[in-house]
């Protein structure tokens, strides 16, 4: 068995949504507007 | 001990591996196919008597990957955890603003009616300083977009209104991050300059395909076309500045789909890095819907084939990772986030044709938001997810679909968003059963599998959900 990645762990998955974490932490996980319309169900503009 | 319910796994023949995938926590483990026979044994009997090494090898290995979890593991209660932190998030404000809702273009597909004469007004600009002046320092990073019709339209209140909150995010040590969606056309040279002097660094322009393509979906008001214009100024605002990003989007149905290849060879390469390539699906009339003319295995097996060609071709290729951590569908769920029309009035999604009886408030003349109860509560008033998500192995990966599209189908469950062409990318591939596809472009080739036979059972499975679903309008 090969393992390609481990499970994330529930905190560092809530932690953009965490008061302590720090700004360059969120930033760094803000997905651009590219990724944003690749992930959703948009109109054409 | 149980199995998680979002466990999947598929057989690639090929390599006679199987991959093991949990959509909860995103761990990808591959098994020869021997060794996987026992794993899927222990799977499904989880509390089987463990007469040997091995055994207590494997379970202890699909335990490490949480394929095998304790039984009090409320596994939906997490998700649920997951989403209200996102909608609650005190860290971002989304603000999207649309400083007019004329456009210059009249693109065949485009679902927003424009109206001439629709600029913000001075009052309007005010009341969003004084609205953005009391909030901006209440959070971490401020997201800033720019929508229309075609905000450069308004240019000049770009340029005041994007100084004005600059200064403002400076000043309380906000993260600013700033887009604007134009088609393109206003650019020129020292507005680039000015542009790029203000903060902005971030755009969307769509492009879609070559010229005798483009030229029919995107003309100006006159029916005239713009490629050529388009087409330069990106490459202008590219050279402008190396810290410009470019998303180019090319929304493609059965016409324009293989003319992808044409478009890609015309940029240069200097600037293909900073151009991000997105492909999106026309929605809309039957006749120039991309999903009601081009088979969903057409679709998602020659977008795979564009974006590793877009890759090759030296431009940045936006792939949704196949971690999971998302914690909302989309920015409109979180309640930080707020789209502001050229009259102050507030709404939630940007497909829309912002009809002031759909806004949820509005801002009022001293920056105060006045929500409208009846329309708020009908957008955050519903459940979490679906009924039908909570046994849907994908829910962690796409947590819960479009809200707009549950608003509009009246919340009965039959809509999800689940097709080839319209969410992720790592959820499509990953529904199309081309798992080593991904695997090949996630991992950079540290780790690489033989293409998977296209007749596994997962995938048959997906597809015959998928075709069973209906494809939501959004014009």
């Amino acid at each position: 068995m090969k393992v390609i990645t481990k499970p994330k762990k529930e905190r560092s998955i809530l932690a953009p949504a965490r008061k302590k974490t720090s700004k360059r932490e969120i930033v760094k996980g803000i997905v651009s507007k590219a990724e944003c319309c690749v992930n959703h169900l948009c109109g054409c503009k | 001990m149980k199995p998680s319910q979002f466990n999947i796994a598929i057989n690639d023949e090929t390599s006679k591996s199987v991959i093991l995938y949990n959509t909860l926590y995103g761990t990808l483990t591959v098994w020869q196919s021997s060794e996987f026979e026992l794993a899927n044994r222990l799977l499904q009997e989880p509390n089987l008597r463990l007469t040997s090494i091995k055994m207590k090898t494997v379970k202890s290995q699909l335990s490490k990957g949480k394929y095998l979890i304790p039984a009090n593991i409320n596994e939906l209660r997490i998700l649920r955890m997951r989403k209200l932190h996102g909608i609650k998030d005190p860290n971002r404000l989304d603000v999207v603003i649309m400083p007019t809702m004329d456009c210059n273009f009249a693109c065949l597909y485009c679902y927003e009616f424009h109206k001439s004469g629709t600029l913000m007004s001075d009052e309007t600009e005010l009341a969003i300083r004084l609205w953005l002046q009391r909030e901006i320092p209440h959070f971490k990073v401020l997201l800033l977009n720019w929508f229309g019709g075609e905000p450069l339209l308004s240019y000049d209140r770009i340029i005041a209104l994007g100084t004005f909150i600059k200064e403002i995010c400076i000043k309380y040590k906000v993260a600013l991050l700033t887009n604007i969606t134009t088609n393109g056309y206003l650019l020129n040279e020292s507005r680039i300059k000015e542009l790029i002097q203000t903060g902005y660094h971030d755009y969307q322009v769509t492009v879609d395909g070559p010229a005798h393509f483009h030229n029919r979906t995107r003309v100006l008001q006159d029916g005239t076309g713009t490629f050529d214009r388009v087409f330069n100024n990106i490459v202008l605002l590219a050279q402008a500045h190396p810290k410009v990003k470019i998303s180019v989007r090319v929304n493609f149905n059965q016409d324009n789909f293989h003319s992808i290849p044409e478009l890609l060879a015309l940029f240069p390469s200097p600037i293909r890095p900073q151009l991000r390539i997105v492909f999106e699906p026309i929605f809309g009339e039957r006749c120039i819907s991309a999903t009601e003319n081009i088979p969903s295995v057409e679709i998602s097996t020659s977008l795979t084939k564009y974006y590793s060609l877009a890759k090759q071709l030296g431009y940045d290729i936006t792939l949704g990772s196949i971690q999971p951590g998302k914690l909302v569908y989309c920015y409109a769920e979180r309640n930080n986030q707020f789209i502001i029309n050229y009259n102050g009035d507030i709404f939630k999604c940007s497909v829309s044709t912002f009809d002031p009886k759909d806004r949820i408030g509005r801002l009022s003349s001293d920056g105060q938001v006045i929500f409208d109860p009846e329309q708020l509560s009908k957008w955050t008033g519903m459940d979490l997810f679906d009924q039908r998500c909570y046994s849907c192995k994908f829910l962690p990966l796409c947590m819960g679909g479009c809200r707009k599209a549950r608003l509009e189908h009246g919340n009965t469950g039959s809509y999800c968003a689940l097709v080839p062409t319209n969410t992720s990318y790592a959820l499509k591939t990953i529904a199309l059963g081309s798992f080593s596809e991904l695997i090949r472009i996630d991992t950079c080739n540290k780790y690489q599998i033989k293409r998977r036979s296209s007749s596994g059972m997962h995938s048959q499975t997906i597809l015959e959900n998928l075709s069973t679903r209906k494809e939501v309008k959004t014009k």
